[in-house]
């Protein structure tokens, strides 16, 4: 897992910081591990995330524990602990009937 | 030019002839025609004016049928003999039977008739048995004829008349076989125009053959008399039917009368309060498309940021996605919890949870939505919920699976109808996972039942399924039963986007 390279090339900034690992966990069962400041907005590593995964941002929802993890807010104000994980899903919708066809 | 004038007359021609033929009868007879109907048909042509004659002689010579029969039925067998023999002997026969022994035969009269009826028969029996022998000495040579008659005499059938048969052979070679060979009765003989009553008779005989069988009873008949003996058993049938359909209503009757007075009691009229014309105006203006990229209402709870844009899935024919429901459920939440009394105890989980239980390696994975369920997270134990309503997203279709604790069974409700055991297993296996790892108990679940909710309101199109869904969850906290269907759909609609709007689900 490259876990350094990464997370020092999304945020560079100096150790003062206090940094916090966190996980990314796509459908497709790839993880991806960040370290990123808890003092930022979470929606930067997001959008980095997506960038890098060639994920439309907006087709996305990140779910933290649960929950659609709130985007302008930083890890410390979501209580985000080190290791923790972010489910990574795409948006859903649904009608009916191709999927009885499917099944 | 010329070619066409020639043809203009000859179709003149078809017109003036006394009898009207089809066309394709007397052209092929210009030609030189082999065949011996063909040949009749001129013939018939000629003598036309003697039809009534003809035609009355079919009636006197019906009763001669069962006799000349069988004779037919063997000489269709051989057409090849007729189309090769029958030509020129029909010619010679006109002349024969003018001569000889055809008035003879009139003029004898009955006993000769009869006399000349056997030896037809005899000789038919001859052929048949010589076949072969037959076939080769088609040729009209007298010795061969007698041949005939010598093994006729071998045979030893009818030794006197087969030694009177033999004299006449020797005198008319040809007729008695061109005769056979148009299957003519023999009676007929009289007839001046034999040939045309022969055609006429064949005529006969094939229309009659087709008819009468050996029982003599009209083939429609039969059939028609077959088909009447099915009569009593479709009565009975149909008598039946109509019987079990009563029964049918009558058990029908009883169940939905129980759930209508339940249903009946218990709905609430909030459940289709009609909404105001001030409600209607703001659904109108949410879904009008100058709100697409304007936030129209954040839910802090859920974090969820409804735009007009989202919003526009509640427009009736669009599918709804992920952040309404989702919303919408966590409404019903919140309704649950400010008036605890009135509603079931509840756990909804999102659209995601079930996508990420079975995520990963081997289709279950509960320690990726462990975290999902505490305490500290949700304000309450998932345990002690009544039910908990699991979303079940499809690539294109959503379903609602509930883990139902109050009735101890696990239920699957799908508007179209679907069915899926995993869903069942997989349920089944978290909640004794999530009951082992929240209490540290295990519990045994053997006994819950499984149920695919069949009686329940049916989607009718193809992008209510959402609707349907939440709706069922709706109506399941509430613990009453799913009286509602397709009608409906278009006002849930507008009072879905009404609720989210206000963020308050009634």
């Amino acid at each position: 897992m490259a876990i350094s390279s990464k997370a020092k090339r999304s945020i560079g900034t100096p150790n003062l910081h206090p940094k916090i690992m966190l996980c990314m966990k796509s459908q497709d069962g790839d993880e991806v591990h960040y370290r990123v400041r808890r003092d930022r907005k979470i929606q930067s590593l997001l959008m980095a995330y997506c960038k890098e995964k060639n994920f439309e941002y907006k087709a996305m929802v990140f779910v933290y524990d649960g929950r659609k993890l709130p985007v302008k807010r930083t890890p410390d104000e979501i209580g985000m602990e080190d290791e923790d994980c972010i489910d990574v899903f795409m948006h859903q919708s649904g009608g009916g009937y191709l999927a009885s066809t499917f099944e | 030019m010329g070619a066409l004038t020639i043809n203009r007359k000859r179709g003149d021609d078809y017109f003036k002839s006394p009898a009207p033929i089809s066309p394709s009868f007397d052209c092929s007879c210009a030609h030189v025609s082999k065949k011996p109907k063909l040949s009749n048909s001129m013939n018939q042509n000629i003598v036309e004016f003697d039809r009534p004659l003809s035609a009355k002689s079919v009636n006197s010579r019906i009763s001669e049928y069962p006799d000349s029969k069988p004779r037919f039925t063997r000489e269709v067998h051989a057409p090849v003999r007729t189309s090769r023999f029958g030509f020129c002997a029909s010619k010679n026969k006109i002349e024969y039977s003018d001569t000889t022994e055809e008035r003879s035969a009139s003029r004898m009269g009955n006993i000769y008739g009869t006399l000349k009826l056997r030896l037809e028969k005899a000789k038919l029996s001859a052929i048949k048995t010589l076949r072969y022998v037959g076939k080769e000495n088609e040729s009209v040579e007298k010795e061969n004829e007698k041949e005939f008659i010598e093994i006729d005499d071998e045979k030893g059938r009818q030794d006197d008349v087969s030694e009177d048969l033999s004299v006449q052979e020797v005198e008319i070679v040809d007729l008695p076989r061109s005769k056979w060979k148009e299957g003519n009765g023999v009676s007929d003989t009289s007839r001046v125009n034999a040939k045309e009553d022969s055609m006429e008779n064949m005529m006969d005989l094939m229309l009659l053959d087709q008819e009468p069988d050996l029982s003599g009873v009209p083939v429609h008949r039969k059939l028609y008399d077959s088909a009447k003996k099915r009569d009593d058993k479709l009565g009975n049938l149909s008598f039946s039917i109509e019987l079990q359909e009563k029964l049918f209503q009558r058990l029908q009757l009883f169940r939905p009368q129980k759930k209508v007075e339940e249903a009946k009691k218990d709905v609430p009229k909030e459940c289709f309060m009609p909404l105001t014309e001030e409600e209607e105006a703001q659904v109108a203006w949410a879904l009008s498309n100058s709100n697409r990229r304007r936030i129209l209402v954040s839910h802090k709870n859920s974090n969820i940021d409804i735009t007009g844009e989202i919003l526009q899935c509640l427009k009736p024919g669009a599918w709804l996605n992920d952040e309404v429901i989702n919303l919408y459920l966590d409404l019903l939440k919140e309704r649950e919890k400010m008036e605890p009394q009135k509603f079931l105890k509840c756990h909804f989980f999102n659209t995601f949870f079930y996508k990420k239980l079975i995520g990963g390696r081997g289709g279950y994975n509960f320690q990726s939505v462990r975290r999902w369920t505490t305490q500290k997270k949700l304000g309450y134990s998932l345990l002690e919920c009544d039910k908990i309503f699991v979303p079940i997203h499809k690539e294109v279709h959503w379903c609602l699976a509930i883990i139902n604790k109050k009735d101890e069974k696990f239920q699957y409700l799908d508007s179209l109808r679907g069915v899926d055991a995993k869903v069942m297993k997989v349920l089944a296996k978290y909640y004794v996972d999530e009951v082992k790892d929240k209490s540290g108990t295990d519990i045994n679940i053997n006994s819950w039942e499984q149920e695919y909710v069949v009686d329940l309101p049916e989607q009718e199109n193809g992008f209510d399924c959402g609707m349907f869904m939440i709706k069922y969850a709706d109506f399941y906290s509430r613990d009453i039963g799913l009286c509602f269907n397709q009608e409906h759909m278009p006002y849930f609609r507008k009072r879905t986007v009404k609720e989210i709007l206000r963020l308050k689900a009634e």
